[in-house]
């Protein structure tokens, strides 16, 4: 039993909404949904959930692509494809089994030991494999054998869907079927071979011959490719097969669904990309190419970062079901779901256990929302850390400061949320966390190193516009580590916002004042605020002084200073920037009341308001009371 | 449906009929039988599913089948409700109420305590009505509720005794039985309770009946005369309201609330002094509805000089079958207005009587500056004390009344509001009070308002006195349907001493209807409670033709 998750209810419903069969014509096919996400985001875990969800119902295969290029090499697509036809082939509860003709006999081609001196005797032996009859049970124990390693690796969830029982009569009405309906289906998968249901006529035997050449010389120019395409474009060809003429197809209400983690290895991407180019409408084809196929993949970004701008436009954002009914009409060959944070109530229901036993657990959940930014995986591991050592001081610095094993909770965390990426890389993560948004994250990168790769390098998830937190988890932590170089580090905290800085442009005053405020030049960002205070329309003012007030600090944050500025100003800017401090912890309550106090104070300055002051009044008005004062009280 | 549901376009069921039969020919060809056979086999599989499933669709929501140890439900195939009885399964038949689930509750764990005392005999009586609503439902949640609080009382105060309803044997179980919001699935329900008349703990009487409608008197018709069953309704009031008539002798349908004409009657011994009031009108329900037509009828009778079938207006009442279109009363305030009328008769459903009273703030002419008296007959009238006036669907409050200028007179079956204080209430009312606030039952006094409560007590109780009474007549033996139904026709020496007073039936020739006699009807007044001289009391009368409410005539029983 797996535990539940949490902030994850809209991902099951787009991919059953993707996985809706459509009536022929009307939406071509499905695209390829990449679930995106930083490291220990939750893919894994939701792949999972989506494989458990709908076992036994759809044809479906789950696979870890990291795992299988590992174990096989990144040349591994044949044994990839013939893992998901082995496990979308198994009995499930409408679809019975699936048959992979096509593809089981471009395998068992492959492994024929030809001859490349006899032609005559290779066409022989060739024919031969094809007259042999192949019941279902022959098509799975071929399509095991050859994905025997890659099934190996199929992650947790995947067991047999099916009872012993089942099990037995489903292999015993394999074995009856098999001989009795095959006939015309392997009469179909031959002649595949020939046409490839794009009008082609070729010599189906040849094209075995060829592709079993090809498989034993891949140093051949094309080769490789020519072996994966080919099996791929067969893998596709079964599909369409079976959803046209197989057993009650037409009450088939969905699609099939392929689940795959880490695409963005080299093999994923390959096979991704491959799988996209043989969907693409082809014409003169025999038949309707649409592949009722649904590919879910887990992703860090790495492979939409890769695309060349043309690719990225057949990408869409999906932020909830409705944009998959949006868009001009054209079908989108990617979506791309971001995986949200968490909520400050999904932090709550994460470990009610943790939280309940420390007396002020509003505050503690509070506490690590804002600190962690809901960030899945860093709040399960604080929660861990939280429930094993029952600290007495729960303040946000003395938690991250705790030993854990061999070191810190906090280098722990850096450790697991930073996760398969090499130290100089991170170094490179450090110097870009000074930049406010993925943008300025990029520029910075662009000058740290080589401009051409900084996409490459960059992780989903440093940033995130649609958060609660100003800051994200991993932000936090490089930020951290930035504030720790020395000053005479090339890319130190000063030199990295004042890059930014610089960069802004007239354009970005808001992002000049805020990387200003972030090196601690409090004095010119109040005179600029101040200036703008009456001139700029007050909405446009209250968008400014949140915007800079977000600003990271290295040291503490200092008191406001005095000066000839509107009263009510320095210590308003100088809470807000507290207040967006992630690692400020329970001192909340009496800050946020002062907020608001602050935001009044404006008001009656300019004898003037509008709804945007009022909503901000009320918002921290709200969190004061919400706030509790003390936290950290040890466990009772 | 969740994330991960399959479609429910999807014919899951004809799949499987369709796997099962190419299983069912494969397995017949592989043993060298007959196709014949296969598809006869598979056929009638085929229609064993099809009757599954028809089965299974009367099942109520979470029961594995219709019947049980203490039990027979089935969900009706045209509106989804659960209908039919239970004594000892706690299924409260759909409802939604809370208060409603747990009095079911605990009428299921007295009849598990009644059932589960070795040696102790007992009997069965069924509570027969509409066990759920709907928002225009005759019979509302709220009475409901409070007609099940009140069954429950009288039930474990008799179980408790020896009280003046007799020594505690036979004990009582309650059958619940649940006809429907309409009361339309009488027939199936009725035949169901028949079939508990005989065996070791028989069902001997059926009380509550539900609403006067057409549908209860045929189901107390259906009682009577095919499962000789006495019925004894709870706040039954339209004079046809009997089984007389109807082909068996002698009736069966006994009534412990006052019939409409004796509603009039009280009303015209409330208004004897109301020389200088003005004129009187009759505002009447046009609908298909035995209580509304009958209490039209019964102050027209009773208030001849004032030729009210000269002076009225109709209209249609909001509950099913409505003829037109509800709560239209401009038509009628109007011409009381014109008519400068003083008294206003009103012959409609309680719920309607709120939008009346609403609209007759607006009022014109000269009878808009003065005080109008609404008239009319209740069960129980709940007016909200209330310093705002009540909105659409609410009930009425004192300044509905003060804004319009009404003070409605209210011949009830109950004063509970007065009762509480008042030292001429009925013997039994405060020992009822007791029970009903206290103890086991423990129920809300407001509950008591609407006078549901009391009148199904007083059902129930009369029930139980029968049986108690007929049980020592036959020396220790268990009482049958047609000995309660006898001994119920003969406590005019010794009244059953109701909640809301006492009150008895008599049996001399020529048949009568079964109203009760001697009972007390206190004529409410609001805003204003005022207290009454004299309180009128029932006397036996029945309808000069039981068949038909058109040639309306009251006659003594002695005619």
């Amino acid at each position: 039993m797996s535990s539940p998750l949490f902030g994850r209810a809209v991902e099951p419903k787009l991919v059953r909404q993707l996985l809706m069969r459509q009536p022929e014509g009307s939406r071509p096919q499905p695209p390829i949904l990449l679930l995106e996400g930083g490291t220990a985001t939750g893919k894994t875990a939701l792949l999972g959930e989506l494989a458990r969800g709908w076992m036994g119902k759809v044809p479906y295969s789950y696979l870890d692509v990291a795992a299988v290029e590992e174990e096989l090499g990144e040349q591994s697509a044949p044994e990839l494809l013939a893992a998901i036809a082995s496990q979308l082939a198994r009995r499930c509860q409408l679809y019975g089994s699936l048959r992979f003709d096509r593809l089981v006999i471009g395998l068992e081609a492959m492994r024929l030991d030809l001859s490349d001196v006899d032609p005559g005797s290779a066409r022989t032996q060739v024919a031969a494999m094809l007259n042999e009859r192949r019941g279902l049970a022959t098509l799975k124990r071929v399509l095991g054998g050859v994905a025997q390693e890659a099934l190996k690796l199929v992650p947790s969830p995947i067991g047999s869907p099916a009872g012993v029982v089942d099990l037995a009569v489903g292999a015993a009405v394999d074995g009856l079927a098999g001989p009795l309906l095959s006939g015309n289906a392997l009469g179909r998968a031959k002649s595949w071979y020939g046409h490839q249901d794009r009008g082609l006529v070729l010599d189906p035997i040849g094209q075995l011959i060829d592709l079993n050449w090809a498989r034993r010389h891949p140093a051949r120019a094309d080769a490789r490719s020519q072996v994966d395409e080919l099996l791929c474009d067969a893998f596709l060809a079964d599909l369409r097969d079976n959803f046209r003429t197989g057993r009650h197809s037409a009450e088939w209400p969905l699609n099939c669904l392929v689940l795959l983690d880490n695409v963005d290895r080299g093999l994923g991407q390959s096979f991704l990309r491959q799988l996209n180019a043989l969907r693409e409408p082809v014409d003169g084809a025999d038949v309707d190419r649409p592949s009722p196929l649904l590919v879910v993949g887990g992703s860090r970004g790495k492979l939409i970062a890769g695309m060349t701008l043309v690719e990225r436009a057949t990408v869409v954002e999906l932020t909830g079901t409705r944009d998959l009914a949006a868009g001009n009409g054209q079908q989108p060959v990617w979506g791309r779901r971001l995986l949200p944070s968490l909520s400050l109530d999904d932090v709550r229901k994460m470990s009610p256990a943790a939280l309940a036993s420390y007396r002020q657990n509003n505050n503690l959940a509070g506490m690590l929302h804002h600190l962690t930014g809901g960030h899945p995986g860093g709040l399960a591991f604080l929660l861990k850390v939280i429930t094993d050592l029952r600290p007495e001081n729960l303040e946000p610095a003395a938690l991250l400061a705790l030993p854990y094993r061999d070191t810190t909770v906090e280098q722990t965390l850096a450790a697991r949320l930073l996760a398969g990426l090499a130290e100089d890389d991170v170094e490179l993560l450090v110097t870009c966390s000074a930049g406010r948004d993925r943008h300025e994250g990029l520029r910075l990168l662009g000058r740290a190193v080589d401009r051409d790769t900084a996409a490459l390098v960059l992780p989903a998830g440093l940033w995130d516009p649609a958060g609660d937190v100003p800051v994200t988890l991993p932000r936090t932590l490089l930020l951290r580590r930035l504030a720790r170089r020395p000053e005479d580090h090339p890319w130190d905290w000063t030199r990295s916002h004042a890059v930014s800085h610089a960069a802004a442009g007239p354009a970005g005053e808001t992002a000049e004042l805020h990387h200003r405020l972030a090196m601690g030049d409090v004095r010119p960002v109040l005179d600029a605020l101040a200036a703008k205070l009456g001139t700029e329309p007050l909405p446009v003012w209250l968008t400014w002084i949140e915007t800079v007030a977000a600003a990271p600090a290295r040291f503490a944050r200092p008191d406001p200073p005095a000066g000839d500025w509107p009263p009510f100003l320095p210590p308003l800017l100088t809470r807000l920037w507290r207040a967006a401090d992630p690692l400020l912890g329970s001192d909340r309550s009496v800050l946020y009341a002062r907020i608001a106090g602050g935001f009044n104070d404006l008001a009656t300055h300019l004898d003037d308001t509008c709804d945007e002051l009022l909503d901000l009044v009320a918002r921290y008005q709200n969190l004061a009371r919400l706030w509790h004062r003390a936290v950290g009280r040890p466990p009772e | 449906m969740t994330d991960y549901e399959l479609p429910r376009n999807t014919s899951t069921r004809k799949r499987k009929r369709r796997r099962l039969l190419v299983i069912g020919v494969v397995a017949v060809l592989l043993a060298g039988g007959g196709v014949w056979w296969a598809v006869r086999a598979s056929q009638d599989s085929a229609a064993e599913d099809r009757a599954a499933a028809a089965e299974q669709a009367t099942h109520c929501a979470g029961l594995a089948g219709r019947s049980g140890p203490g039990y027979y439900l089935s969900r009706q195939q045209d509106d989804g409700q659960c209908v039919g009885w239970t004594t000892e399964l706690d299924y409260a038949f759909g409802s939604a109420d809370a208060a409603t689930v747990s009095v079911v509750a605990k009428i299921v764990e007295e009849n598990r305590k009644v059932a589960a005392q070795p040696g102790k005999p007992y009997v069965r009586v069924a509570v027969l009505m509409p066990m759920t609503a709907k928002p225009d439902s005759k019979l509302a949640a709220g009475p409901i509720l409070h007609s099940l609080e009140g069954a429950y009382t009288a039930q474990v105060y008799t179980n408790s005794g020896p009280t003046e309803y007799g020594d505690p044997v036979p004990q009582i179980q309650l059958v619940l039985a649940n006809v429907g919001d309409d009361q339309k699935s009488w027939p199936d329900v009725v035949a169901r309770l028949g079939g508990l008349r005989d065996g070791e703990h028989p069902l001997v009487a059926v009380t509550g009946m539900g609403v006067s409608v057409a549908q209860t008197r045929d189901a107390a018709v259906e009682l009577n005369s095919r499962w000789q069953l006495p019925s004894i309704g709870a706040v039954l009031t339209a004079d046809d309201m009997t089984t007389r008539g109807a082909g068996t002798e002698p009736p069966g349908l006994f009534k412990v609330s006052p019939s409409n004409h004796d509603y009039a009657a009280a009303l015209k011994n409330a208004l004897k002094d109301r020389q200088g009031l003005g004129p009187a009108y009759l505002v009447r329900d046009r609908n298909n509805d035995s209580y509304v037509q009958s209490l039209g009828n019964a102050l027209v009778d009773e208030f001849a000089e004032d030729k009210l079938n000269d002076h009225l207006s109709s209209f249609s009442g909001s509950t099913p079958p409505t003829t037109g279109s509800p709560g239209l009363f401009q038509g009628a305030v109007d011409a009381i207005g014109i008519e400068n009328s003083g008294v206003v008769f009103y012959a409609g459903r309680d719920a309607d009587l709120p939008s009346l009273v609403r609209s007759l703030k607006n009022r014109r002419g000269q009878s808009a500056s003065k005080n109008l008296v609404v008239a009319t007959g209740v069960t129980g009238l709940v007016v909200v004390d209330s310093a705002k006036e009540g909105k659409l669907g609410e009930p009425l409050t004192t300044q509905d009344l003060k804004a319009a200028r009404v003070t409605i007179l209210a011949a009830s079956s109950t004063d509970p509001e007065s009762w509480r204080a008042a030292s001429n209430k009925p013997a039994h009312y405060d020992k009822f009070r007791e029970v009903f606030t206290t103890g086991r039952a423990g129920f809300p006094e407001a509950d008591l308002s609407d006078g549901y409560a009391i009148m199904h007590h007083d059902a129930v109780a009369a029930a139980a006195v029968a049986i108690h009474a007929a049980f020592g007549d036959k020396g220790g033996e268990l009482p049958s349907s047609v000995d309660v139904r006898n001994r119920l026709a003969s406590f005019r020496d010794a009244p059953i001493q109701g909640a809301a007073g006492e009150f008895y039936w008599t049996e001399q020739q020529p048949p009568n209807d079964l109203w009760p006699v001697g009972r007390p009807v206190p004529v409410l007044t609001f805003p204003t409670p005022a207290p009454q001289a004299v309180v009128y009391s029932t006397t036996c009368q029945k309808l000069g033709n039981p068949l038909s409410l058109e040639d309306y005539k009251i006659v003594p029983c002695t005619s």
